[in-house]
């Protein structure tokens, strides 16, 4: 029997979901060893060889694909416990990765700190070097200046070497010159080029993406090293790949290389299950939401594709390497609600995190959480939290919002409840407004995908202010972006910086760039195991007005043989100006365009699992009928029927007002609207005064 | 109308949703703006006001821009009175006539309606590129008055009833050298708008315009009694300062004197400016706008930072600022340069002035500005270029506790302010940039150090380039000041370099003309100290030595601490020996 694994390893747990050949799934779980990742990565594998009866190395010989999400090098940054790393740049700018561009978030509030640096100053070094804007030679390298850098590299214990010159895009000489002597003086050490990295325009962007690429690639290095030992040596023959920011996966000895793609992972998994439980009903144009106990992540998916920038940011750095675009708000279960000292509630962005968590944890939390109000409106059951696992204290919860929150407001605590609901709420569909509305594009022609434990329980309320007609629920949602990962392809992104005037730009320079990427692409590619014929290539172009300083990305038109023709140039000006529009309302026809960039993204499309369909098993669900309870919609509590999601089957309709219990997560079916139970027991959640079939067809026609 | 006490949870939900819209509105300017001067630089600001004129809410990307656009409002209603209609789109750029802060911004008013009722303002200001001024990018040291400060815009529509009005577009944009720039930039204000009048209309179908009015006076009153509550935490009594400006462009050798008294009496606060230079020939006048904006961004720097800044904070706001002088000038006084010296100025003085009464909530002074805005033609692209060496940020200063940020601009924008990205600058320009890194010594010591200054300097590639220093701070009197026992920074130094190894003093209000192979050197000031130097830990003063921001000499004579030069150990003894002997001396 073959198997896939997909392996999410999380602060806490590490996620693990088993698929074999015949679509079957099964999810485990086991705590993550910060210190050590792969041992509780081993672990799971030998609890899942045990589950099936087998022993670890026959489970591992039988295993085909293992696709790895890794945080390691996200905590990295984030604890600022990466590698010693040099960094070199030219002469005369030292300081400009960290300057990050001289700005403060906080505006009015002089009494905090920036973000510590990731490479201090005494670690940054510059050489005497320069090439012009427009590519030509100015200062060939000073090698003897180098060479004595580098002795102060060997000597002082660095791991890593981060090289980032200005100009270096338009013509690399000297940074390659300074990477081979750097590599071949110090073979031990992590050498990262911003011309193999990210040769684009930009200099703090590119040099903070190769800093932090250096700084954070030993590490990964070693961790991919070692596991890929521990597999081996189990008698693993199949495939290991890696999860990346970018929603696709890469081969170890490219995460070796590119350790910074694995920065922004973590939730990289989510837009790609949300894109297979869409297409299960046809549907490419989605948002998808997570919602944990601190953070709220949204992304969305245009036409089978989730948005992507390339204005990454962690831990006050900026990844500018293409990642998918996830919105990150502030809002989760754990979220504390006050009262500031204008009398207005606030909800979020602090968070009451796991420890000691929500009141109504009992472990001594003393704040009033986004959780506290759920269990008092009904939404939650005390005695059903993860499946009973956990008992919720309701006095507490009423306590820690009467004292924080309804006192305040001189309100009771129920009505603070549902302040704090609706608040949450509104916060979270702003966010999902700003992938959307902000984006150029209407949400009531989106279907909103709904994942995280606190998520279905908020999923109307926000699906109903942004006026998306549909909400699909996965069953399991918790593990959602483990699933994701064995659906992810392989991705790689390229790019090179062609900055000219549309009017001036040479076709067959354009044409050549591109065949030069995919030329690469389908190196690394090929090395990755990928034939050929499973290579989609997207081109894009990165286009403004003559004199903006921000880009709009959009295809770049061209022959199958890589031919741009003069009417592919014409394509591209009037797509421009309908995206430039579309996002900013207005566009300027006539007027000069630019271009800067020419971007590849290049897919390696590998086979993915298949899920079981179960037959349609009717509409009557009152076989999971659990029991009634009173829970709060709009104005009052309700009696409201209760379900069992786990006795929940395809074709099982329940009409709102409702509640559906999963071990995991809590699905809230509001008055008008509706529950349905697809092929895959996942739930559809619509409003009432519309037909299911209706809603899809339109979702698709808008497609 | 009813009366009733609106839900506090519906008031919180609709404060949230006012701040997304201005937010998404400066999202918009900066995604499609031409100039650097929106798009890189972010000198710009979003707001929401009712139909009283009273701002609900703003995105200040540039602090400064935002508390005069309650002036804005003023003004606009006062021009147009009844006639606006749904539709209008209104501009203008007059500091007297328009309440405009200075007219490089310029100002776009959209008026939002329910049926026939006027009920909201989108607006969106922002600084623009050129003013078809004599000046560089606005800036004009040769003027005595508002008429050689380029185009005056008074209130005017550019939509009438959502008719464009082709003929009020032409004449500004004939009038204007880098045309397709400002068209640009005007486009995408406008566009700001719509989305602001979009998203506002959304509200008010989901909500109702009855309980979204009632709503608002709740967040206007509730911020209101937040602020109060801020100003009773001042000890009451009169705090005096002075602050002055290193001249006005015409008379070189006299300072201009900002002054003010802080009156506090428990929940009123007033700023008593009497006693403040007159008005001068030069463009460092503050209009009354600007003044009270400068004073807003004073207060909401020292005390709760969350205060919203909406009409209820500003309420309890007293202005004294007699008529005529450098701080309420009337036309047709020139004041293009006061919202980089005359707020930087008006701000050290209300700081320096509060230091007196709460220390452990003031700042130490920031840097002044002190770099050209340059325009000119660039061969290499065969266009017209303008742009304002935004690179040049100096250090921010430190509060009890904190070191200043380091790099993070002239006070007027708060940290808000984003230094342009140096390789699109020389696409852009005729410039090769020759340094950019931070200023050795440059900030002021204290116990908390001050934010670093910058080393900055180019050589110009072309020929005929105009140049203006439109900011300040040469001097020793207007380099930025410490407090709590902290010490200032140095004023910053201008120098540029000819290819006959003569060099040209900029001072400041002054044009230089630029040539192929000069080179223009900054050395933009640091932030001021917070606190005794003599008291900052040694492992402190050690990693700035390590790191090159402090000279080994300065450890010494500025913080008392004595390092090897060569293996960066510290000599202990000597330390404790020449820090205890300062203290007995103090």
């Amino acid at each position: 029997m073959g198997y896939k694994v997909g392996i999410d390893v999380g602060g806490t747990f590490t996620d693990f979901l088993l698929v074999d050949e015949k679509g079957n799934f099964n999810l485990f779980k086991t705590l993550s060893t910060p210190k050590d990742p792969s041992i509780g990565v081993m672990d799971g594998l030998g609890e899942i060889a045990s589950f099936l009866g087998s022993s670890f190395e026959a489970f591992l010989g039988e295993l085909e694909l293992i696709v790895h999400g890794t945080t390691i090098t996200t905590n990295a940054v984030l604890t600022r416990k990466g590698g010693k790393t040099a960094f070199i740049t030219t002469k005369g700018f030292r300081d400009v990765l960290n300057m990050r561009r001289g700005l403060r978030d906080r505006q009015y509030d002089g009494r905090y700190n920036p973000p510590p640096p990731i490479v201090k100053r005494r670690d940054i070094f510059t050489v005497e070097e320069r090439v012009d804007c427009q590519g030509a030679m100015v200062t060939p390298l000073n090698t003897k200046e180098l060479e004595s850098l580098i002795g102060k590299i060997k000597d002082d214990g660095y791991e890593a070497v981060g090289v980032s010159t200005l100009f270096s895009f338009l013509n690399p000489e000297n940074e390659r010159l300074m990477g081979s002597m750097l590599r071949e003086a110090l073979p031990d050490k992590y050498v990262s080029l911003s011309s193999e990295i990210l040769p684009q325009v930009r200099v703090y962007e590119r040099n903070s993406t190769v800093a932090l690429n250096a700084y954070v690639g030993p590490i990964l290095s070693r961790y991919i090293q070692q596991a890929q030992k521990k597999l081996l040596d189990g008698g693993f023959k199949g495939n290991l790949l890696i999860m990346q920011s970018n929603g696709g996966v890469m081969s170890p000895e490219m995460t070796s290389r590119f350790a910074v793609n694995t920065l922004l992972s973590g939730p990289a998994g989510g837009p790609v299950a949300g894109l297979f439980f869409g297409s299960i009903h046809g549907l490419g144009n989605l948002i998808t939401v997570d919602m944990g106990g601190t953070s709220f992540d949204a992304c969305l998916i245009r036409n089978g594709r989730p948005a992507i920038t390339i204005d990454g940011e962690i831990g006050g750095y900026r990844v500018a390497l293409p990642t998918l675009y996830i919105e990150t708000i502030g809002a989760g279960g754990g979220s504390i609600a006050s009262v500031d000292a204008a009398g207005m509630l606030q909800v979020g962005p602090q968070s009451a995190g796991a420890d000691p968590g929500p009141a109504c944890y009992g472990k001594g939390g003393t704040e009033a959480t986004v959780t506290d109000a759920d269990l008092i409106l009904g939404y939650l059951d005390p005695d059903y939290f993860h499946g009973g696992d956990m008992k919720l204290d309701k006095v507490a919860a009423a306590k820690a919002i009467e004292e924080n929150v309804a006192r305040k407001l001189g309100v009771s605590v129920n009505e603070a409840a549902a302040g704090i609901y609706k608040m949450i709420n509104i916060n979270m569909a702003l966010g999902v407004g700003l992938v959307s509305v902000a984006k150029g594009y209407d949400p009531r022609y989106l279907a909103l995908v709904v994942a995280g434990g606190a998520g279905p329980i908020h999923a109307a309320m926000i699906a109903k202010d942004q006026d998306i007609p549909l909400i699909l629920v996965p069953r399991g949602s918790s593990v959602f972006c483990a699933a994701g990962m064995l659906m992810s392809d392989l991705k790689h992104d390229y790019v090179r910086t062609y900055a000219v005037e549309l009017e001036k730009a040479d076709r067959n320079k354009i044409g050549e760039i591109c065949v030069e990427l995919l030329k690469e692409a389908v190196a690394t590619l090929s090395a990755e195991g990928i034939p050929e014929a499973n290579i989609v290539a997207e081109f894009k172009a990165d286009m403004r007005y003559v004199g903006q300083f921000n880009e709009v990305g959009v295809s770049l038109p061209m022959s199958s043989e890589r031919v741009v023709r003069e009417q592919d140039m014409g394509y591209l000006v009037e797509m421009f100006h309908q995206r430039h529009d579309a996002l900013y309302g207005y566009s300027m026809p006539g007027a000069p365009t630019e271009l800067i960039n020419i971007r590849l993204q290049a897919m390696g499309v590998t086979a993915k699992p298949a899920f079981k369909p179960s037959p349609n098993h009717g509409a009557d669900a009152s076989k999971a009928l659990k029991n009634n309870r009173q829970v709060f919609f709009d104005d009052g509590f309700i009696n409201t029927p209760v379900y069992d999601g786990l006795t929940l089957r395809h074709g099982n309709m329940i009409f709102g007002p409702a509640i559906v219990e999963e071990p995991t997560t809590t699905i809230v079916v509001p008055p008008g609207y509706n529950l349905a139970c697809d092929p895959y027991d996942n739930y559809l959640i619509y409003a009432k005064n519309r037909k299911l079939d209706d809603i899809i067809n339109e979702l698709k026609a808008k497609m | 109308m009813t009366t009733t006490k609106i839900d506090p949870i519906f008031r919180s939900v609709l404060a949230n949703r006012f701040d997304a819209v201005c937010s998404e509105m400066g999202e918009t300017m900066m995604l499609t703006s031409r100039s650097p001067i929106f798009s890189e630089a972010r000198d710009f600001v979003t707001a929401i006001f009712d139909a009283k004129g009273r701002m609900i809410a703003q995105k200040p990307y540039i602090a400064v821009l935002a508390g005069a656009l309650p002036y804005n409002m003023t003004k606009l209603k006062e021009w147009y009175g009844d006639d606006i209609t749904d539709g209008d789109v209104i501009l203008t750029n007059d500091p007297y006539l328009g309440g405009n802060n200075h007219k490089p911004d310029f100002t776009i008013a959209r008026p939002v309606f329910k049926g026939d009722e006027l009920v909201f303002w989108a607006v969106a200001k922002g600084h623009h590129v050129d003013t078809g001024a004599q000046g560089v990018v606005g800036y004009n040291p040769t003027a005595a008055s508002i008429f050689e400060e380029g185009l005056r815009i008074p209130p005017v529509k550019l939509y009438k009833s959502g008719r464009f009005n082709r003929s009020v577009w032409n004449l500004i944009l004939k009038n204007i050298r880098m045309e397709f720039m400002v068209e640009g930039d005007l486009n995408c204000q406008i566009g700001a708008t719509k989305v602001g009048e979009r998203k506002l209309k959304r509200s008010m179908s989901m909500y109702g315009m009855d309980v979204m009015e009632q709503a608002i006076e709740e967040i206007l009153d509730s911020t209101e009694r937040h602020m109060r509550a801020e100003i009773a935490k001042i000890p009451d009594g009169d705090y005096e300062a002075e602050r002055y400006m290193d001249h006005d462009g015409f008379d070189r050798d006299k300072m201009v004197k900002v002054k003010v008294t802080v009156r506090v009496r428990g929940e009123e606060i007033t700023f008593d400016f009497t006693g403040s230079d007159p008005q001068v020939r030069g463009s460092i006048n503050s209009t009354i706008g600007n003044t009270f904006s400068t004073v807003c961004l004073a207060l909401f720097t020292t005390i709760d930072p969350e205060i919203r800044k909406n009409e209820g904070a500003m309420r309890c706001i007293n202005i004294v600022a007699p008529e005529g002088t450098i701080v309420n000038c009337l036309e047709p006084a020139a004041c293009t340069s006061c919202t980089i010296c005359t707020t930087s100025t008006i701000c050290e003085a209300v700081w320096l002035a509060l230091s007196q009464a709460v220390p452990h909530l003031t700042q130490a002074a920031w840097a002044r500005w002190s770099a050209p805005a340059t325009m000119g033609f660039n061969p290499r692209t065969g266009r017209l270029f303008g742009d304002i060496h935004f690179m040049c940020k100096g250090g921010a200063g430190a509060t009890l506790g904190f070191d200043g940020w380091d790099h993070l601009g002239v006070i007027s924008c708060a940290g808000g302010l984003r230094a342009p990205d140096p390789e699109l600058h020389e696409l852009v320009t005729p410039y090769t940039v020759l340094q950019y890194e931070y200023l050795q010594d440059s900030a002021g010591p204290g116990k908390w150090r001050g934010g670093m200054g910058t080393a900055y300097s180019w050589r110009i590639d072309a020929d005929g380039i105009l140049s203006d220093n439109f900011g300040d701070g040469l001097r020793a009197e207007t380099a930025p000041f410490g407090i709590a026992g902290g010490k200032g920074a140095n004023p910053s130094k201008l120098v540029v370099r000819r290819t006959d190894g003569s060099t040209e003093d900029p001072d400041v209000h002054k044009y230089v003309t630029l040539n192929t192979g000069d080179v223009y050197e900054i050395e933009e000031a640091g932030g001021g100290g917070y606190g005794d130097p003599f008291e900052r830990p040694v492992e402190r003063v050690l990693d700035d030595v390590i790191d090159g921001l402090v000279s080994v000499e300065r450890a010494r004579t500025d913080y008392g601490v004595i390092i090897e030069p060569e293996s960066f150990t510290v000599d202990a003894a000597g330390t404790a020996k020449l820090r205890s002997r300062a203290g007995q001396q103090g």
